[in-house]
């Protein structure tokens, strides 16, 4: 069987992150370019029949030579994309039943989607937390911030349990302006802790986005025989029979199931992307939902504005 | 079959490790490390039936292995092919020698001796010639297991025999025992053999005592059959807490003169008590005396004077009774009539007064003091001694050399100071009296005073100053005294003795023996204006001596257990008896001519005359807890056996010993350890063979 150039197991293979990174965009840009989508980054503009004092330099010349009526074009927001990258670097993370983490994979997510905004001369920040914040990087467009990011990524830190809320808290605090707030995490916590942590982030205007990176085996959990299963985070150890693959699968479309409840409620984006996934297709899947929510919520405000 | 080294056998418990693995085996599989347990549930591990069961056969396969190389390990043997056969058909002669002597009278000592004895009989088997003797000083035979029709009925004999028997009260001689117990052996053997009977019997000697006699050389004197084992049983009291009293005789060259008595205590030096108490007949309390374990003390006891009843001595304050009694004879209140001339002297302290004083200081006896003022008229065979004071006349004279003939004492008291006239008459009756040839009295002239600077406490009467403390005179001033020399006659008589004499060399105490009659004549008086002597404390002791009146006395002998009173030697027409000390006669001359003590007490021997006693006490070294262990008497030759406790680590090395040859003869474990290999192989093919099935 051969591979795919951007399937995840090939790719991770290339030990650097940043030629990893320039491998999926090109081949994101070879799709691109056969795609309808031209530039998400641009947010949209809008049409508004011309009134007296409006600046004429905003007619549309284009639709009054199409449907002979002054319409003034208006731009929602002047100024290009701030996105923050939050990536979740607990030991949890570590787990991986391929070839390599889930870290690794979310890793090259940020350093895929990062050179991909900054490409499009978007600011591009980063923060990393586990039980607290480990690496914040402000959200800059600039020469070298790619690597910025990339050095970040790469920073080795402790990394132990997830404890949410302290560090959303902390993030929340250090994000100034409000921007696009990508969250790379397993979500593997308490979901009360979460949303805590969630809120606070929406309440500072943030647009959010949660990438739920896991690993084929945490969605189907399947095991032959008892097992002790030993906790990443905390080395506790547990007694597993095989018997537990139903219980365990209830209970975690049970948690995904809250997760959902929880993004619904405050508006977040949530993917869940699986290690096994290429990553140029969840990154296509995840700006083509993006895209769609975003032309529905024009639309739902065109139609509240009317 | 035995083990050389059963500590190994230990490893069996290496047997729970490949139980357990197998058991766990199947629950504890793998661990396997995950992101999070939030979805997951404990769920225990279980041993399932099936995985208990799975591969049983290779788990008993490993348990063998690990089975058989313990047992290598620890070194089987079997003994039964090895052991001897000491039980023969003919069975074995069984000799019990049963310790009877004194010291066995400790309280449950003879009780446990005699539990072990019927122990000892009940477990010899039916064919078992079992033979009882007991000893003291020598062995003798109490039950024959060839003079009974039945061998089972000496067993029984023998446990009737420990049922009604009682201790004796002699020394033990266990050496001496046990060669006359084996000579009896030999002898009866060599009877047998004449008789065609069986050949010889293993034979098993039991020593059932207090092993109270000390190891002793002669031990290895003894020959011991060849076949013999020498079983000794040592029979203990739990506690030892013992005090004995014995009655202490006097010196050789004195007679014991019932006054005052010398007992000595002497507590064991194991003994838990140390306060003694002495009692009389009646129970009094005499004397409460401390005594250290392993020490003893000597206490003078006056006793009462009781002329019909004897008089014992109780120990009490230990828990063994055997030796806490001395028995007295009885101390008769006798009368002594004792004469004397009157003197001249008007003042109150005459010399006849202060000599009736000094006689009537007497604790035993009734003193009958007469004073006369001439000789010839009374009967004087009646008196023991008489005082002359003054010089006699002739008739007086001759009266009292009558009285000397009869074996009677004059004490002739030169007591006033001498005019010349008196000087004569004195003179002429010392010459008289002593039969001598010629003789001088005059008064010395003393210069202030003079003192007594010899005296004869060598012999009688004198010996009871020979005490250093009783010897001082030097606190006696006399102030005056006579000067007498005297002249040996030409019949042949003992010489007169000088008994005292002063510091200027005269006599002051000269005894003549006439054979019979004995004379005593002192050269100075003892009223305070002659010396000091009357208000001395020794006065009364000096003339009780000099007038005899101790003497009246019936002599005590000591003697040993086993002794013999000769019953024959003063009967003619008369019957001698003895009595014990409860007054009830135990032996008469007209049963047998002598008689042994056998108990220790107070014998009275009784004819027409004085009584006399004997004393026979508890052997002084069976007083004594047990001095010698079985153990010691180890290098002493013995062919012991095993069983006794004290031997018993030493038949444990022995048996080792023999287990070591017999387990290097045998090698089991070689076999045991080619098992081990062939199973392991057996193991390994096995487990690979599962293992590779396991994998498809």
């Amino acid at each position: 069987m051969t591979q795919h150039a951007l399937d995840p197991a090939a790719l991770m293979k290339i030990k650097d992150l940043e030629l990893r990174a320039r491998t999926i965009v090109e081949g994101m840009n070879r799709g691109l370019h056969r795609s309808p989508l031209h530039g998400f980054s641009v947010e949209f503009t809008e049409y508004r029949p011309y009134a007296i004092g409006d600046d004429p330099k905003f007619l549309d010349w284009k639709l009054f030579g199409r449907s002979d009526r002054y319409y003034i074009k208006r731009f929602e927001d002047e100024t290009n994309l701030r996105c923050w990258f939050v990536l979740d670097r607990s030991k949890s993370m570590e787990y991986g039943s391929q070839n390599y983490s889930k870290l690794e994979y979310a890793k090259t997510l940020i350093a895929t989607l990062s050179y991909f905004l900054l490409r499009q001369q978007d600011a591009v920040g980063l923060a990393t937390f586990d039980t607290e914040l480990r690496h914040f990087l402000p959200a800059r467009f600039r020469s070298g911030q790619w690597h910025h990011v990339l050095v970040g990524l790469e920073t080795r830190a402790p990394g132990i349990s997830t404890e949410f809320e302290n560090a959303i808290e902390n993030v929340a605090t250090l994000l100034q302006r409000r921007g696009l707030v990508i969250i790379l995490s397993d979500m593997l916590t308490d979901l009360e802790s979460a949303e805590r942590g969630l809120r606070l982030l929406k309440a500072s205007g943030h647009d959010l986005v949660i990438l739920r990176t896991l690993d084929p085996k945490e969605v189907d959990f399947q095991i032959d025989s008892p097992t002790w299963i030993k906790d990443l985070e905390s080395d506790q150890r547990l007694h597993v029979d095989r018997d537990q693959s139903q219980g365990y699968s209830d209970r975690f479309l049970d948690h995904q199931r809250k997760l959902e409840d929880l993004c619904r409620r405050y508006a977040i984006d949530l993917f869940r992307l699986s290690t096994e996934d290429r990553l140029d297709q969840a990154l296509f899947g995840v700006l083509h939902s993006r895209m769609q929510r975003q032309s529905r919520e024009v639309l739902r405000q065109r139609a509240g504005g009317r | 079959m035995g083990l050389l080294t059963p500590l190994y056998l230990v490893g069996l418990a290496a047997l729970s490790l490949p139980i357990a693995f197998h058991l766990l085996k199947k629950s504890i599989r793998k661990e396997m490390r995950f992101s999070s347990l939030i979805f997951l549930r404990q769920t225990p591990p279980r041993l399932t039936r099936r995985s208990r069961i799975e591969h049983w056969w290779l788990l008993l396969l490993r348990a063998l292995i690990l089975t058989l190389l313990v047992f290598a390990f620890a070194r089987p043997l079997f003994r039964s092919q090895f052991s001897t056969a000491t039980q023969t058909e003919a069975g074995r002669e069984i000799l019990y020698l049963v310790d009877q002597s004194a010291s066995m009278q400790r309280a449950a000592l003879w009780q446990s001796a005699m539990d072990q004895l019927r122990v000892l009989s009940s477990a010899a088997a039916p064919q078992d010639h079992q033979s009882l003797l007991v000893f003291d000083q020598v062995a003798s035979v109490v039950v024959d297991s060839e003079s009974l029709p039945d061998l089972s009925m000496a067993g029984e004999a023998i446990r009737s025999w420990s049922t009604e028997s009682q201790p004796g009260w002699d020394r033990d001689d266990m050496p001496a025992a046990v060669q006359s117990c084996l000579d009896w052996l030999v002898g009866r053997t060599a009877a047998r053999q004449t008789n065609r009977d069986s050949g010889n019997r293993p034979v098993e000697l039991h020593i059932i005592s207090d092993f109270q006699s000390p190891a002793s050389n002669t031990w290895t004197q003894i020959q011991w059959p060849a076949v013999t084992e020498v079983m000794m049983h040592r029979i203990s009291t739990p506690t030892i807490d013992n005090a004995s009293l014995m009655l202490l005789a006097p010196p050789r060259d004195q007679e014991w003169e019932g006054n005052e008595v010398s007992v000595r205590i002497t507590n064991d030096r194991l003994s838990k008590s140390n306060v003694f108490t002495l009692r009389d007949t009646s129970g009094e309390k005499l004397d409460e005396i401390f005594v250290p374990a392993g020490e003893s003390r000597v206490v003078e006891i006056a006793p009462q004077a009781n002329p019909t009843m004897t008089w014992q001595l109780d120990l009490e304050g230990d828990t063994e009774a055997f030796d806490n009694r001395v028995t007295l004879p009885p101390v008769a209140s006798q009368k002594v009539s004792v004469a004397c001339t009157e003197t001249s002297e008007t003042s109150s302290q005459t010399a006849s007064w202060m000599l009736e004083q000094a006689c009537r200081s007497l604790k035993y006896q009734e003193v009958d003091w007469q004073t006369f003022k001439r000789l010839d008229n009374p009967d004087l065979s009646r008196f023991h001694a008489i005082f002359v004071l003054r010089p006699l006349d002739s008739s007086e004279l001759e009266a009292v050399e009558s009285f000397l003939g009869q074996g009677g004492r004059v004490v002739i008291g030169l007591s006033e100071a001498l005019s010349p006239t008196l000087g004569a008459e004195w003179e002429r009756v010392i010459c008289q009296l002593g039969k001598w040839a010629a003789c001088s009295v005059e008064e010395a002239s003393v210069e202030d005073f003079t003192l007594l600077s010899f005296i004869d406490t060598t012999r009688k009467p004198l010996d009871v100053f020979r005490s250093s403390s009783f010897r001082d005179f030097t606190s006696v001033f006399f102030w005056k005294h006579r000067d007498l020399r005297v002249q040996e006659s030409e019949i042949q008589l003992p010489e007169a003795r000088t008994l005292a004499s002063f510091d200027d060399e005269m006599p002051f105490l000269i005894k003549r023996e006439l054979n019979p009659g004995t004379v005593f004549i002192m050269t100075a008086g003892w009223t305070p204006t002659q010396s000091q002597l009357g208000q001395n404390s020794r006065f009364a002791t000096l003339m009780i001596q000099l007038a005899g009146l101790r003497d009246l006395r019936p002599p005590i002998q000591f003697v040993e257990l086993g002794f013999s009173i000769d019953l024959s030697e003063n009967t003619g027409t008369s019957i001698t008896q003895v009595f014990d000390d409860q007054g009830e006669a135990i032996a008469s001359s007209v049963d047998s001519k002598s008689w042994v003590i056998r108990r220790p007490g107070l014998y009275r021997v009784q004819d027409e005359g004085t009584p006399s006693f004997f004393v026979a006490q508890i052997p002084s070294e069976e007083r004594e807890d047990a001095r010698t262990t079985p153990a010691e008497l180890g290098g002493m030759g013995i062919p012991k056996k095993n069983s006794d406790e004290e031997n018993r680590s030493q038949a444990k090395v022995e048996t080792r010993l023999k287990d070591q040859q017999i387990e290097s003869q045998q090698q089991a474990w070689r076999w045991l350890l080619m098992g081990v290999i062939a199973l392991v192989i057996a193991e390994t093919f096995a487990s690979g063979w599962l293992s590779r099935n396991r994998v498809r």
